[in-house]
């Protein structure tokens, strides 16, 4: 017989389950979503008088008061290789490591360089062009009190731009060198090219680059701790806008104002500090911005609602990464099998592009901010971009008629009968990579009546592929940030023997090289870089569609943020206003 | 393992920019040691691993054994805490359903386990996110912390257990409740709680045992999920950062981390099975 029992609700038991109720409604409520780093919010209002400078931006703060927060929080992604020391740095989203460092050029807002405001508030072309000398002011101090000189830049250049440097971009530009960076007076230097380098300055000295070339530190701090010692506690010989005051690996960054920081009064920062918190999840970042944690979240617009039900919003940091569709070995008529590459013919290139209706990736969920405009490598902020240069548009008869020309009447014949794929790969930079390769291989099965098949890999592994010339002729789909002057991207991928996608030819690749290498005045190098790329655009190896916005989701206490285009991490912090 | 690894792709590719040319492609490779053949790699990774060693961090530029040490102890912490939760709240569970066998609590445990052992570990934890935390702001969204920090990961890390712990737990019970030697308990005319606790429950637990001490080792190995979702910087994170950069080294020190533990915590169920169970020691 089963024995059976029946709950009796006694005293005591009542008592026990009433305490262990009441325990865990204490620990919840009591705790409520207060990470252990992020200090209570103590608001303060702050005089802050902005001098006018003579370069004055659209994000000038204007002379009034600006309420000011103790501690702004951004969540991102990543926080990049975390190497301190720029020599090791291989990484483009730089948020973490920008404000910690000075770089020797400062740029306007959008994107002029502005030696007024800069370290180096001189340079001139020397040695019939093939060197350029530097000036550097006076005042600018280091976190630890010390006055950056002229050795600091030298050492710093010498340091960074090497080849022993991690990042092949820095390599790049010391074998470009005759001379690296040598003292020619009490407060300045020279650096001697091989050939003209004028986007040097911009590459290697500025901060409108994704990459820390221009990032300048006290050469005896170095010195006095070594490598080692530099890695541990980089702040005291640094000149950025803020102290690192606590690190920990692959978690957070957290920053402290530095207000002896040269350019305080053109970029008054509206916080004492910045955390800076690694947070791979999108879902976590939403709900850290709907529960006060975060201010500032790297984001995308399919959870605008979320974000805006929390009472965020969505700002956009203009030209963040375009579409890139390119193919590789597009200069060989076959491939290692002894099959034809489609893309060897111009006309087929062409015909794809023109098959491609730009408007129709415009309405895909989650493409709100696609522009159809620009080109790979030049976004319409970009040296070198007009109008002309943008996106071919949808023109399906035209596609259908050069493909015929090619011998492909109706898509016949066309690749040999086999199917033509499409790479792309998931995740990283504009997450709907698959969406829109899947629509343009509609595109061309509907228009050229191509048999075309999207395969989605891994990022690295696609690459590889690429790379490897495993998927000779077949093209890649794939999100690429910009460039404000790409002659790096332009020289690597189309106008050296050994590049990737050296398909110029004897006359155009040299042509390009030249035409990038020009020195002179802005305008001078803009109209000289529109014709390196209208070669570029017309030759048509690779080609865009267009390109997205990055989108951020700001939390409520934010009034106004204006970042800068081009850029690859949450930039120009100091535009921020917070609401009274 | 190690050409597991490997296999996964080429490091250098995930290092360099989109318009690198062959040559500085060899030059970073060479840098990583990825030039060398595999065989001349395999035997430094053998040689690495019997020091104590695994090598560099080609991302971090450390020794991917100090990354793993800084990494360990934070998994370690939120899988006790997980498996303590699991225990304190699926075992007590377990044993009132099987005591109150058919009454609502019985419906509720039931369902709640099958709930817990079907719904996805990555679901779960956004949903805990977002409602205790973005919405009623009761608990931290991410990240580690006071106690607070661990209740959320903790809870969606040792679901699947608590349910496995509540379900076997009131099978067992309820089996172990049938026998004879209870009967003769009760009829013996012992306090209730007495019967459940000290007789029934002692001979109930053996499987159950058997079953926590196999998914803690798994608790420690699949608590990547959730260390993505909350940002924990454990072990789990290590080896997905590792192995989206790859970051060679530091992908086979996560991995072989993970099996050691793994084979640690079998082993110790064994001698902890065999303390519990008399019937085991005389074999």
């Amino acid at each position: 017989m089963q024995h059976s029992v029946k709950f009796k609700p006694t005293v005591s038991r009542i008592s026990m389950i009433g305490v262990i109720m009441s325990l865990l409604l204490a620990v919840g409520c009591g705790a409520a979503a207060t990470p252990v780093v992020v200090e209570k919010e103590v608001v303060k209002e702050v005089e802050r008088v902005v001098v006018a400078t003579s370069t004055p931006t659209p994000t000038q703060v204007s002379a009034e008061v600006r309420r000011e927060v103790d501690k702004l929080v951004v969540m991102q992604m990543t926080l990049g290789n975390e190497q301190w020391n720029p020599k090791w740095d291989t990484t483009n989203n730089d948020l973490w490591w920008r404000p910690l460092h000075a770089r020797l050029i400062s740029a306007t807002h959008d994107l002029k360089l502005d030696p007024e405001n800069s370290i180096v508030s001189y340079w001139e072309l020397t040695d019939g062009g093939l060197g350029w000398e530097f000036t550097i002011r006076d005042g600018v101090k280091f976190h630890n009190g010390e006055e950056l000189n002229v050795d600091d830049a030298i050492f710093s250049q010498r340091m960074n731009v090497s080849e022993e440097a991690a990042s092949v971009i820095k390599v790049r530009w010391a074998r470009a060198m005759e001379q690296h960076a040598t003292k020619t007076g009490p407060n300045s230097f020279k650096i001697l090219f091989k050939e003209p380098a004028p986007a040097y300055l911009v590459n290697g000295m500025a901060e409108i680059e994704p990459n820390s070339s221009g990032v300048v530190f006290s050469k005896d701090y170095y010195e006095s701790v070594g490598e080692d010692g530099f890695q541990a506690n980089p702040s005291p010989g640094t000149a950025g806008p803020f102290n690192m005051v606590g690190y920990t690996a692959k978690v957070e960054v957290l920053y402290e104002r530095f207000d002896d920081y040269y350019l305080k009064d053109l970029r008054p920062y509206p916080f004492k500090q910045l955390s800076i918190k690694l947070i791979p999840e999108l879902s976590t970042r939403v709900a850290a911005l709907a529960a006060g944690e975060a201010d500032i979240i790297t984001a995308d617009l399919n959870v605008l609602d979320q974000i805006t039900s929390a009472g965020g919003r969505i700002v956009m940091s203009p030209e963040g990464n375009y579409i890139w569709i390119l193919a590789h070995a597009c200069h060989n008529p076959t491939d290692k099998n002894g099959n034809p590459i489609m893309c060897y013919d111009k006309r087929v290139r062409e015909a794809l592009d023109y098959a491609i209706d730009k408007k129709e990736i415009q309405e895909m969920d989650g493409a709100d901010t696609f522009k159809i405009a620009g080109m790979p490598t030049a976004a319409p902020s970009s040296l070198g971009y007009e109008t002309d240069l943008d996106p071919y548009p949808f023109d399906p008869d035209k596609a259908r008629r050069l493909l015929a020309e090619a011998g492909y009447p109706n898509g016949d014949g066309f690749n040999g009968g086999r199917t033509f794929n499409i790479w792309t790969f998931s995740g990283g930079s504009v997450p709907m990579m698959p969406e829109l390769s899947t629509l343009v291989c509609d595109h061309w099965q509907t228009v050229l009546n191509i048999d075309c098949e999207v395969r989605v890999g891994e990022e690295v592994s696609v690459k590889g592929r690429f790379y490897d010339g495993l998927i000779d002729g077949e093209y890649l789909v794939r999100p690429n940030d910009f460039l404000f002057d790409g002659a790096s991207r332009i020289r690597g991928g189309f106008a050296v023997p050994d590049a990737y996608a050296s398909y110029l030819g004897d006359i155009e690749g040299p042509r390009v090289r030249k035409l990038i290498s020009t020195l002179g005045t802005q305008e001078e190098r803009h109209l000289a870089y529109y014709e390196a790329l209208s070669i570029l655009r017309d030759a048509h190896y690779d080609f865009s569609p267009g390109y997205v916005d990055t989108p951020y989701g700001v939390s409520g206490r934010i009034k106004s943020w204006t970042p800068r285009p081009l850029q690859s991490a949450a930039s120009a912090l100091w535009t921020i206003e917070f609401k009274e | 393992m190690f050409f597991g690894a490997m296999s996964t792709g080429d490091a250098a590719l995930a290092i360099t920019p989109s318009d690198v040319t062959p040559e500085e492609l060899a030059i970073v490779r060479h840098r990583l040691g990825l030039d060398r053949p595999l065989y001349v790699q395999y035997g430094t990774f053998l040689k690495n691993v019997a020091h104590g060693r695994f090598g560099p961090s080609s991302t971090l530029r450390r020794p991917a054994r100090d990354l793993l040490l800084e990494a360990l102890p934070n998994t370690l912490k939120l899988a006790g805490a997980g498996l303590l939760l699991a225990i304190v709240v699926g075992i007590p569970l377990g044993v009132m359903a099987a005591v109150y066998r058919g009454s609502p609590l019985d419906t509720f445990a039931k369902s709640s386990a099958i709930l817990g052992m079907s719904a996805p570990q990555f679901w779960v934890a956004i949903m805990l996110i977002m409602l205790f935390g973005g919405y009623l702001k009761w608990l931290p969204t991410h990240g580690m912390g006071g106690i607070s920090h661990y209740i959320l990961p903790s809870f969606a890390l040792s679901l699947f257990i608590l349910a496995g712990f509540t379900r076997l737990t009131r099978s067992a019970m309820l089996e172990v409740l049938d026998s004879e030697y209870i009967k003769f308990a009760r009829i013996k005319g012992l306090n209730e709680r007495l019967v459940i606790f000290k007789h029934a429950l002692k001979n109930a637990i053996i499987p159950v045992l058997t079953f926590g001490g196999i998914s803690f080792a798994g608790l420690l190995n699949g608590s990547i999920v959730i260390e993505v979702v909350f940002a924990w910087p454990g072990l789990g994170r290590l080896m997905l950062d590792s192995i989206v950069t790859r970051d060679i080294y530091v992908i086979e020190a996560t991995i072989l981390t993970s099996a050691l533990l793994y084979v640690i915590m079998a082993t110790l169920v064994d001698i902890l099975y065999g303390y519990v169970d008399p019937r085991i020691r005389s074999v």
